[in-house]
């Protein structure tokens, strides 16, 4: 019991070690050592990639001539939600587009939001998207699930591109010759 | 990671309650350890930058201390902490903001780079700065124990929207902290709470504010006014509900966390409206600034002055716009109003009279607040006050206001202590039926988290 006791008063003393708080500038280099690393830190993020904030429009027209995306069907803010469960009113725009027939799991979506956070919040409902293509043409979908490996699921700056098809490399070059700096 | 997620709700939270009251010996390194994975959930990179802020500030203390313990000045060790601090913060926050500013005044062509805020970075360094303020003016000694101090800054309840803590507060129970039965029942309550007015009222009143919005330019009279509404009740429910959930984590984990609400959209005067809305962000403005630069003991002129200072930054703090400084003097100057032309005049009305006029002076104030652009805002600024170009009412905002009349109602209510009194008696005279009443609000609040879209927490952007 007086172990306990006395175990408990170290722990409330420990922080007032009188002799610890002795004059040393040590703990001044310790903290210019995390300063300068703090420093390199946010440099690390001026010198990455940059991408333009580019109207919706400008992206859509770009995309929309890339390889078997004139035959898919353009959803609009219904489809979104179905599809997605996102909100377009929440989004700064939107291009969703996928295929015409059922037994096909090609689909583009791209989403300009806010900034680059509120881009990244949007991937998990991709991420639940992409899970729900591959669970519906799993078994008999052989080329279609195929389709999965090659999806790409990126967040760009402000936008998140999603990707499912075999010309999704096709359709993220076009997308980045507008977006990247 | 948000609180409002099923993640966090369903797999986090209960996972880690499991392994803390498990794990006795090793809690404290756990909760550090989930709080970092609760910061790197959307955003991996920024852990490191958490790591660098605590490490720096649990250095720079110890420094600070060092120098005062030998008589030296400490002002150096001040001015050095408080660059680092907010260079990091400017650096996310307001860069872009300002050579945004500069290329369009100057017409300069330097990249603006694209930045996203680090969630609570501005939480996180306020109170950092709060601590390394407390040990130079001798409140407080510095924490040597560095996962102590790591918890102060990180630990997940307070992680991304505060409350603004003080180390004095909470550091006894961050050594050693004390979760029992009871704390845990009654944090889970708070919690649940706190879940319910974030996902069934801000997240369900939101949708009107939508509305409003997407008739941009266009609303009517009627359709600003439920609309702004609306966004009142949002940031409230979506504010305080956060803070309830936090202080209900804190509760479960035996380290308390302070109370950030106080029904504010029940206040008399703007003053007490502030001693209502995010305390802890007022007292540390009032503690930290407003104090030092004199406070009220000056001659007024300079006690204006301190008071429009005060006010511009807390105004900077939410966020990098001029419709957010603008936000900060509206309140700065009806402070200074309240203080030098109405005194206790205003006391003669009655006291629902005083809290609807404050209550419309803050819904006008949340216009700035929006974000938008100051055009956008003087638009509805002047729809407020009928001037809107589409007329008083139409068909759509009646059938806006008929839709949104319960929501609207039920938010009005909860805005008030009066459930929360008639649920704390309910808990004493029928503690069965409480406890019925709060899960049936969990498994409500759970139905509207998987079938709503997720809306994320507003403060969280700050």
């Amino acid at each position: 019991m007086n172990g306990h006791a006395s175990q408990v008063d170290q722990i409330e003393k420990a922080p007032e070690k009188p002799s610890r708080a002795s004059f040393s500038r040590s703990w001044l280099v310790l903290e210019l050592v995390t300063l300068a690393l703090t420093g390199l830190f946010l440099y690390s993020f001026l010198i990455r990639q940059q991408y333009r904030d580019v109207p919706m429009e400008t992206i859509i027209s770009a995309v929309s001539e890339g390889e078997g995306l004139t035959a898919m069907i353009n959803e609009d803010r219904a489809g979104l939600r179905r599809c997605y469960g996102l909100d377009a009113g929440a989004t700064e725009g939107f291009y969703f587009c996928r295929s015409s027939s059922n037994m096909e799991a090609d689909e583009l979506l791209i989403v300009k939001a806010a900034d680059e956070a509120a881009a990244k919040a949007l991937v998990p409902a991709a991420q639940a998207r992409l899970d729900a293509l591959h669970e519906s043409f799993d078994h008999y979908g052989v080329s279609e699930v195929s389709k999965r490996n090659k999806a790409i699921l990126a967040v760009r700056g402000q936008y998140l591109f999603f990707a499912v098809s075999d010309s999704a490399g096709d359709w993220e070059a076009r997308f980045l010759r507008e977006v990247a700096e | 990671m948000s609180f409002s997620t099923l993640v966090f709700v369903y797999i986090f939270l209960p996972l880690f309650l499991i392994l803390y009251t498990l794990v006795k010996p090793g809690r404290r390194i756990l909760l550090f350890l989930f709080s970092l994975v609760f910061y790197a959930w959307g955003e991996p990179v920024y852990v490191i930058l958490l790591l660098l802020l605590t490490a720096f500030n649990y250095f720079s203390a110890l420094d600070l201390a060092g120098l005062a313990s030998a008589g030296r000045s400490t002002r150096g060790a001040l001015i050095l902490n408080v660059a680092g601090n907010l260079t990091v913060l400017a650096f996310f926050k307001y860069v872009p903001w300002i050579v945004g500013l500069l290329n369009t005044g100057f017409g300069l062509g330097i990249p603006v780079p694209e930045l996203s805020l680090p969630v609570g970075l501005s939480f996180i360094v306020f109170r950092a700065m709060g601590y390394i303020f407390d040990v130079r003016a001798g409140k407080i000694k510095p924490e040597y124990d560095f996962l102590t101090f790591a918890l102060f800054l990180a630990m997940f309840p307070t992680l991304s929207m505060g409350p603004i803590d003080r180390y004095g507060d909470v550091c006894r129970a961050l050594r050693r902290p004390r979760p029992t039965f009871r704390k845990m029942t009654a944090g889970a309550s708070l919690f649940l709470k706190g879940l319910a007015k974030k996902v069934l009222l801000a997240d369900t009143i939101v949708l009107l504010y939508q509305t409003m919005k997407a008739s941009e330019g266009n609303a009517t009279v009627l359709m600003t006014w439920l609309g702004m509404l609306a966004f009142s009740f949002q940031l409230y429910f979506d504010f305080s509900g956060y803070s309830d959930m936090a202080r209900g984590l804190g509760g479960m984990l035996g380290i308390p966390v302070s109370v950030n609400f106080d029904y504010p959209y029940t206040a008399v005067s703007i003053t007490d409206f502030w001693r209502r809305w995010h305390i802890s962000l007022s007292a540390w403005f009032r503690d930290y600034v407003y104090i030092p630069l004199g406070g009220s003991r000056v001659a007024p002129a300079r006690h204006i002055l301190n008071l429009l200072i005060v006010w511009m930054l807390t105004g900077i703090w939410h966020g990098a716009s001029f419709s957010f400084i603008l936000w900060g003097l509206y309140y700065g100057i009806l402070l200074i109003a309240e203080k030098y032309l109405i005194g206790e005049r205003a006391a003669v009305f009655p006291a629902v009279l005083r809290r609807l006029v404050t209550f419309v002076i803050v819904l006008v104030g949340w216009t700035f607040f929006q974000g938008g652009s100051l055009p956008q805002t003087l638009a509805e600024i002047k729809a407020l006050f009928g001037f809107a170009a589409a007329g008083f009412t139409d068909s759509a905002s009646l059938y806006a206001l008929r839709t949104n009349l319960a929501p609207l109602i039920a938010c009005a209510v909860f805005a008030t202590p009066v459930p929360d009194k008639l649920f704390t008696r309910l808990e004493k005279e029928s503690p069965a039926l409480a406890s019925l009443i709060l899960f049936l609000i969990f498994v409500l609040s759970t139905a509207f988290m998987v079938y709503n879209t997720f809306q994320p927490f507003l403060y969280a952007q700050f």
